[in-house]
């Protein structure tokens, strides 16, 4: 029931807010569920303009290296070809790295649209909690 | 002064009523055209999706949707052609969704202008109405709180021998409501501004009756001992019933040799003196007036017993007695005589009855000075 409250509570939270505050929190909300035991969280990103939004979520450290990042938030790239933990911008570049894309957060018809993959997550050994296990998806 | 006061209150508080309940009339009137406005926009996509409905049916003959549709790329475009022609900037997106082994729900047809989804991709929505609709397979809409660019979905499940094979999906843009609120907004904004230029002449208004207040209670105060002057006296005498009221009269003894003696200041000095000891012996609603030089007049409500008025004159006479004024160290003593009407309705008009007080007054000055007159036997005694 609690749970649930504070999943209201945050789904408030995000109607509430304009499009780019959802977008901060939902990645907020990913990176620290996907990371708990992290107390920093390095992420590399290739859009300059989301670089910014994400740099402002607390514990989140930017680095210009692929190799000491702990995932990869992809917007425009089609050539990563390093084994690393990818989450991705856009429905294009989730078909083009299933092998390794966790998940992808897009916006489509006016909708935020989160999902992540089972075999991706499962594959890093990454869980997500309960409030976003909905968003978890067997197949692409 | 009064009435004209509260009939001005009684008109800005209507004014500002009416402004306010048509500024809230018209926020109802708005809620009821959205209304309505919604309203068309489900019959009329109540037609489309039925006539996409027939569509569908008419092209598959019974075979299975989504196989179908995966199959064959150009039935797909010919169908998402004629989702196409609908979709324009009212319905701005007609999509068909359908739902895979899993529960997810993924694209069939869409006929978007732009965002299209791809045949097979996944559409992520928590939104239990959608499950609704497959398992009821009734139509039903969403009104859309998350999406900033929507206002309604609308949503008609697809039925092919009782089993639900898909949703036929219309988002209907949120532009109309918009633009239908700017439109009100611009009128609201009136009765906005007009509250404001109300308030603000209302703030003019109180202003202007703060000065009028001042300058009229300047005009009827005597500058220097702060009491009534006889301008005021004689508004007091037209508008009052002085029925109610018993007369005192006040002169101050010797006040020609104070000033004589101490020059003009000293006298302007005693006679201030002499009117804030005259008050803190008398009530608020007693009019105390400087009636001449010297010469003072104290309206003072009637008491049930009538010689009480005496007693008042008396505790004025004895304050007054026993004060010393004290100006540039020298100490002055003053009394006063008073005259005394104890009963206006005694006389003719306010005016014998003012005379009379000063003719007790000028007995008391005649037979000694510094004592009250009420009665013309006391001057024998």
């Amino acid at each position: 029931m609690k749970k649930l409250i504070l999943f209201l509570l945050c789904v408030n939270t995000i109607l509430m807010s304009s499009n780019s505050t959802i977008e901060q929190k939902i990645y907020a909300k990913t990176l620290h569920e996907l990371f708990k035991d992290k107390q920093q969280i390095e992420v590399w990103c290739d859009d300059k303009e989301k670089i910014d939004m994400i740099a402002k979520i607390p514990h989140i450290k930017i680095t210009d290296f692929i190799e000491t990042a702990n995932i990869l938030i992809i917007f425009h790239s089609f050539n990563i070809s390093q084994d690393k933990i990818i989450f991705v911008g856009t429905y294009n570049l989730l078909k083009h790295y299933k092998e390794n894309a966790i998940g992808g957060f897009f916006w489509q018809k006016g909708r935020p649209n989160i999902l992540f993959l089972k075999d991706n997550l499962k594959k890093y050994d990454l869980n997500v909690s309960q409030d976003l296990e909905q968003y978890v998806k067997q197949a692409l | 002064m009064k009435n004209i006061l509260q009939t001005y209150f009684v008109l800005f508080v209507t004014v500002c009523l009416v402004i306010i309940y048509m500024y809230y009339s018209l926020s109802a009137t708005e809620e009821e055209l959205k209304k309505n406005m919604q309203g068309i926009f489900i019959e009329q996509s109540k037609g489309f999706t039925n006539n996409i409905d027939d569509l569908i049916h008419k092209e598959l003959g019974g075979k299975n949707l989504y196989e179908t549709l995966q199959k064959d790329k150009n039935l797909r475009d010919k169908l998402e052609s004629s989702l196409y022609i609908i979709a324009n900037n009212s319905f701005k997106y007609v999509y068909i969704l359908y739902k895979d082994k899993y529960g997810d729900y993924r694209y069939l047809l869409d006929g978007s202008h732009n965002e299209r989804g791809e045949f097979n991709q996944i559409f992520t929505t928590t939104n239990e109405k959608w499950d609704k609709v497959y398992k009821q397979q009734k139509s039903d809409i969403i009104e859309q709180k998350v999406v900033d660019t929507l206002w309604v979905t609308y949503l008609q499940p697809i039925v092919t021998n009782k089993k639900t094979d898909a949703i036929i999906v219309i988002d209907f843009s949120l532009v109309l409501k918009k633009e239908l609120s700017i439109a009100t907004q611009n009128i609201k904004s009136v009765f906005v501004y007009l509250l404001i230029a109300i308030g603000f002449l209302l703030l003019i208004l109180i202003y202007q009756l703060a000065i009028y207040s001042k300058t009229k209670m300047d005009s009827y105060t005597d500058a220097l001992t702060q009491t009534y002057n006889r301008l005021y006296l004689r508004k007091f005498i037209e508008k009052e019933n002085l029925e109610k009221y018993q007369i005192i009269m006040i002169d101050i003894d010797y006040f020609k040799d104070v000033n004589d003696q101490y020059g003009h200041a000293v006298g302007d000095f005693i006679l201030s003196k002499i009117a804030s000891t005259i008050n803190k012996e008398i009530r608020s609603d007693d009019v105390l007036v400087r009636y001449g030089g010297e010469e003072f007049i104290l309206f003072t409500k009637k008491k049930s017993k009538v010689t009480k008025v005496i007693d008042i004159a008396q505790r004025i006479r004895k304050s007054i007695e026993q004060s010393c004024f004290v100006y540039d160290n020298h100490k002055i003593y003053i009394t006063v005589s008073i005259g005394v009407t104890l009963d206006i309705k005694e006389h003719k008009t306010i005016h014998q009855a003012i005379k009379y007080a000063d003719e007790m007054l000028y007995i008391a000055k005649e037979t000694g000075r510094n004592k009250v007159i009420y009665d013309i036997t006391q001057k024998s005694e």
